[in-house]
């Protein structure tokens, strides 16, 4: 899997990186939402990470850009998601409340992952009737 | 602090104000009335001495606390004046064992013969008041039975204006009282509720900087197993991770009960289930009997997480530290919910209320793991909840008991 992780601590970001790495993902890293808005439009995602305090684009905008590309996403809080108001194209698939352990954000990609699969499964048959 | 306290406050102030009018006003009134009571005591008194209240012309009549032959002399039992004769309104009557003699008869509200009928029941007392306004006395001179009845409705008059001006009077400030109390209430408890609010923001901040940096320590702890492997070091590096990721989400879900005003019903019922089936899985090696009486549908305004962590934290302390059989119970009851948890123990029988002070374990707790600290943020939910948390163990069984 082709991860982006966006987050704005320095060593949660380097840390994640390192384990997800060591699963076996491929992961690509972007320190700001800038860097991950440009990270994005070369393409090839499976999964985005972050967090909801991005600097330079906000994550609200980051989300949005995923959204708008498809690629499913997993948001990392240090509040209650319900405490975050955002609209439907500023939403993501899953979140995650700081603190948690590795094995938390696992499950949650993967349950993204796998109703991520079902919509796209859902899509192509969609298509393929038509 | 929120609405419920300010408004219990206003309730509380309100109450207490009532509460010292009404005695205050009642001490005045019974004062008042127990010196009518003595002053219409010395005219029947004056009444026995001289009967007719006549002056014979050389004897001036000698009123108590008055000047003998004078007028208007106010003595210090109460007003006394030679022109009382004039004004005082009343009836003798005399009784021997044949029959009643109205003696002396200065009254027109009442007929002769009801004078003597209505003597002819009082002369079994001693002194009193009669048909509300009437002062009575029953005296013995010889061999008669004398029963004097004078009419003091003009002079109760003015104590009966007092009462009802003091009822009304009463009322009135308790009422005054309490608009004022609520009007003023939010600027009263303006600096208290900045106060509590910057010392819950400084929590929550607090709160909010060990979160990442925990969760950076557990990443990378488990990429130090997965290069160097797992050691002492490490694996207690995840304990003490573990054990402070659950205290820091205990603060979060304190905080977020003690906001309950903004929480939506949530359902207990279903919450202690899952808490329990968990437990039971859990726990599943330690052939404990888990069993569970939960009234379906019970709800309660708050927090899921919270409610969640509460009944976690209760049901699973109840399994661990159960010998054989752990119990729980849900209701409803007069619009509060009551859980329920007991497990046998070889703990002696007592209250045991200690259990909810932070970082204190029972001897029943050696060699089970635990911090000390969940049963105490326990009894800080419920109590931020307005609710109340007891503990006790009685007849070989600890009894937790959760009112909310």
């Amino acid at each position: 899997m082709r991860i982006l992780i966006a987050l704005s601590d320095r060593d949660l970001l380097t840390g994640y990186a390192a384990l997800l790495t060591s699963d076996g993902e491929e992961v690509v890293i972007a320190f700001d939402g800038a860097q991950a808005a440009a990270k994005l439009q070369e393409g090839g995602y499976d999964l985005a990470i972050l967090d909801a305090e991005l600097s330079r684009i906000g994550s609200k905008r980051v989300l949005r850009l995923l959204n708008e590309t498809g690629v499913p996403s997993v948001m990392l809080l240090k509040s209650r998601p319900e405490d975050l108001p955002a609209s439907e194209e500023q939403k993501a698939n899953a979140y995650l409340t700081f603190p948690f352990f590795p094995d938390e954000l696992r499950n949650a990609m993967a349950s993204v992952m796998k109703s991520h699969d079902h919509t796209v499964g859902d899509r192509r048959m969609i298509q393929n009737e038509q | 602090m929120n609405n419920k306290v300010r408004r219990r406050f206003v309730y509380s102030a309100t109450a207490a104000i009532f509460v010292l009018l009404t005695v205050l006003l009642s001490i005045i009134n019974g004062i008042n009335f127990t010196m009518a009571a003595n002053d219409a005591d010395q005219l029947t008194r004056m009444i026995s001495e001289d009967p007719g209240l006549k002056n014979n012309g050389e004897t001036p009549v000698t009123v108590p606390g008055g000047n003998a032959g004078q007028g208007g002399g106010f003595g210090p039992m109460g007003p006394a004046s030679p022109e009382i004769r004039f004004s005082l309104r009343y009836f003798t009557v005399s009784f021997t064992e044949e029959s009643g003699k109205l003696e002396y008869y200065n009254i027109s509200a009442v007929t002769e013969d009801e004078a003597v009928a209505w003597a002819q029941k009082l002369a079994g007392e001693t002194t009193g008041w009669t048909r509300g306004t009437y002062r009575y006395r029953v005296y013995i001179r010889g061999d008669k039975t004398f029963v004097t009845v004078i009419d003091q409705g003009r002079e109760l008059l003015p104590s009966y204006r007092i009462l009802l001006i003091s009822v009304i009077g009463g009322l009135l400030c308790t009422a005054i009282s309490f608009f004022i109390l609520l009007a003023v209430g939010k600027k009263l408890f303006k600096p208290l509720e900045e106060a509590d609010r910057k010392q819950r923001q400084f929590i929550s901040d607090a709160e909010a900087e060990f979160k990442v940096p925990l969760t950076v320590i557990g990443a990378n702890t488990e990429l130090i197993e997965r290069r160097n492997g797992a050691s002492e070091q490490t694996r207690s590096i995840n304990r003490q991770v573990k054990k402070m990721t659950a205290l820091v989400k205990r603060l979060s879900a304190l905080a977020i009960f003690e906001d309950r005003e903004s929480g939506s019903a949530v359902n207990v019922s279903d919450i202690l289930t899952d808490a329990v089936n968990g437990a039971k899985q859990r726990f599943d090696g330690r052939n404990i009997a888990v069993t569970a009486q939960i009234e379906p549908g019970v709800t309660l305004r708050g927090s899921e997480e919270a409610i969640r962590g509460i009944c976690a934290q209760i049901v699973d302390n109840g399994v661990k530290f159960a010998l054989t059989d752990a119990r729980f119970s849900l209701r409803s009851a007069g619009g509060r919910i009551v859980l329920e948890a007991s497990n046998d123990t070889r703990l002696p029988d007592g209250g045991a209320d200690q259990v909810f002070d932070r970082f204190t374990r029972l001897e029943n707790a050696e060699g089970i793991e635990g911090d000390g600290l969940g049963l105490a943020f326990v009894k800080d939910a419920v109590r931020a909840g307005d609710g109340r948390a007891e503990a006790r163990v009685a007849d070989g069984r600890f009894i937790l008991k959760i009112s909310l």
